[in-house]
């Protein structure tokens, strides 16, 4: 059976998961990006499935440096630059994972707007996603080859 | 005459005023105080009557200094802007924005601006100024009432700020006294509602007031995705489960956990609701008078009012209910998509280069050259155009005045570049280069200095997402100011939401 790492901040994916996907899927869980690395480097994982907002990550946990974000793109608002890091986490946690070496099929439960879409498939290669909680819909994303 | 509500709204803020006096404390909390009180007052009301407040400032504190220079340079825009409307020249509408970006108005021009109006037969326009104009109980009332006594279209170059006044009322037409004695009031009564909760729709307030764009764009984006993606969302798999009689017992409970488990559904969507009327500073509630927002709720309160077990024909009316919450963000995605943008060009570099150059002091500066563009197409930002080119024109000026005192040659070039986010987002970064070798202090756009305008600079960035950094240059040029804004996310949704 196929491995389907889960990465997001709360449970919401992980329980959508478990109880449609279980009989397709092995279900691996991470809170983190430093989680979701260790559990590739110790487990076979086929693909991801990562929630974009980590509204409930504090700080430390985030990929992304605060100030250097409030600096460079929000004139100076770190609290703004701190709701963007959460806002964004899940690609960025996949930008770390890809520089770490792992490639798997990445998955979004997100309406990425056309252009936004083809920068992320030119920046981290198979990436795709889904407007919502469809299930056959999510089903055929993480089982289609790239 | 009753007096108007915004001149109410004023006198209670300048009682404010004399009580905070009153009331002693530091001086330098009451200077801040009395600030919001009359920052409060020109957004609230966004009219002349803020204008006694911000006046009535005292202009030895910090606060109330800064606001006297905004009021004076803000007068500036809107005299600039009369003067071009009398002699029928473009621009009417962008100087009136700069002046409201900055302050209140000057009631007094309030007449000025009735009169023009009525001589070129914008007849509503005319009695709107005129109203406001009397609202401030003025010494010119008499002549004033007299000339709007005999007022009864043309192109209307005012910008929406300044059209919160009703239009004249028609003459009621004679009826039975029967039917007004009967329907009258109930008409009455029944039409005040209506247009009361058409002027508090979401869309409608949008509309005139575009500086709440952001903000509102950005709680939908918290009400889609906490409220209407993840809650509500996932309820479609275990409930068309439920509505074909076969769902596990794993789903019942996943139905469950999400509608009887945890914060209340009603009181989830309250708390995103709140958020964002408490953002806009509106007293009433949206779901209340607005009827997308009414229409949601009530499929929301079908949702939450289920008897435990789900039964078949109750997921189907569950699943009506859910669709429709899908509907409603859909509706919102579309309301977001183009509150704020505005496209990136070349002509919009040249109008800001030109602009600052027809201002006295920046134009008595002798540049051996200025360079505009390239920029690349299709370049949009959720900033509004006149914000837009407040920013530029500021960071402009100051490039120009820094060459001013720097060794020939002296040479400006403004240009535009897309810069790709490891989000996937992109940044449009407006690059301002100069031969002066004196940086720029980025620190000062943390202050909110007027003179030097770093102050309005730093007010938009903050406004829109953006950033301001001095780098070193090349090519000939001693240094480059970079204005960053996310670019616009183009398509049917909007990024906040997911």
């Amino acid at each position: 059976m196929k491995r389907l790492l889960v990465i997001e901040d709360g449970n919401e994916y992980a329980e959508f998961a478990r109880l449609f996907l279980t009989g397709h899927f092995h279900i691996l869980v991470a809170q983190r990006a430093a989680d979701a690395l260790a559990c590739l480097r110790s487990d076979r994982v086929d693909v991801l499935l990562i929630d974009l907002r980590f509204d409930r990550a504090v700080e430390a946990d985030l990929v992304g440096d605060v100030a250097a974000t409030a600096k460079r793109l929000f004139a100076g608002d770190r609290e703004r630059a701190l709701r963007h890091l959460q806002d964004q986490q899940g690609v960025l946690i996949l930008a770390e994972l890809r520089a770490a070496g792992f490639g798997q099929r990445a998955v979004f439960i997100h309406e990425f707007l056309p252009r936004r879409m083809e920068n992320l498939r030119r920046l981290y290669g198979p990436v795709h996603a889904l407007p919502t909680f469809d299930c056959a819909a999510l089903l055929r994303a993480l089982e289609e080859e790239d | 005459m009753w007096p108007g509500r915004t001149w109410i709204g004023a006198s209670a803020g300048l009682m404010g005023l004399f009580v905070l006096q009153a009331c002693g404390g530091s001086s330098a909390a009451r200077d801040e105080q009395a600030w919001r009180l009359a920052e409060k007052a020109y957004q609230e009301n966004g009219d002349g009557s803020a204008y006694r407040l911000w006046a009535a400032l005292d202009a030895t504190g910090p606060k109330g200094r800064q606001a006297h220079r905004r009021l004076a340079v803000a007068d500036q825009h809107y005299r600039h802007a009369i003067d071009l409307y009398r002699t029928n020249q473009p621009g009417v509408r962008e100087a009136m924005q700069e002046g409201l970006a900055l302050g209140p108005i000057d009631p007094a021009h309030y007449l000025t601006l009735a009169r023009l109006c009525a001589e070129r037969g914008i007849g509503f326009r005319a009695v709107d100024f005129y109203r406001k104009y009397l609202n401030q109980q003025p010494a010119q009332a008499a002549q004033a009432r007299l000339e709007l006594a005999s007022l009864a279209g043309g192109k209307d170059p005012f910008p929406p700020l300044f059209a919160e006044s009703s239009r004249p009322l028609e003459a009621p037409r004679p009826s039975p006294i029967w039917a007004m004695a009967l329907l009258g009031p109930l008409l009455a009564v029944a039409l005040v509602l209506r247009v009361r909760n058409r002027r508090r729709g979401l869309r409608r307030m949008l509309a005139d007031r575009p500086e709440w764009h952001q903000t509102v764009a950005y709680h939908l984006g918290c009400l889609r995705h906490e409220f209407l993606k993840h809650r509500v969302g996932p309820l479609g798999e275990p409930l068309r489960a439920i509505a074909r009689a076969k769902a596990s017992a794993g789903e019942h409970q996943f139905l469950r956990d999400r509608l009887a488990q945890g914060t209340p559904l009603r009181l989830a969507w309250r708390a995103q609701l709140h958020a964002l009327e408490r953002s806009m500073g509106i007293a009433w509630k949206l779901d209340s008078v607005d009827p997308l927002f009414r229409r949601a709720r009530a499929a929301m309160e079908r949702l939450g009012r289920q008897r435990w077990p789900i039964r078949p024909p109750d997921a189907k009316r569950l699943l009506a209910a859910h669709a429709a919450l899908l509907a409603f963000d859909r509706q919102l995605s579309e309301l977001v998509v183009g509150l704020v943008r505005c496209s990136v060009d070349e002509a919009l570099l040249r109008e800001v280069v030109e602009s600052t150059r027809s201002e006295w002091a920046t134009g008595k500066v002798p540049l051996d050259e200025i360079r505009i563009g390239p920029v690349p197409p299709g370049v949009e930002v959720d900033v509004l155009r006149t914000d837009l080119r407040i920013v530029l024109k500021n960071v402009v000026r100051n490039a120009v005045q820094a060459v001013a005192a720097a060794p020939t040659p002296r040479r400006l070039a403004l240009d535009v570049q897309v810069e790709p986010e490891p989000t996937g987002e992109e940044c449009v970064v407006f690059r301002v280069r100069d031969t002066s070798p004196g940086g720029l202090d980025a620190g000062g756009s943390k202050g909110n200095d007027v003179e030097h305008g770093l102050g309005i600079v730093n007010t938009a960035l903050r406004r829109y997402d953006g950033s301001l950094q001095v780098v070193p240059d090349s090519d000939g040029y001693a240094k480059a100011v970079l204005v960053r804004f996310f670019h616009s996310q183009r398509g049917p949704a909007n990024e906040d939401a997911a």
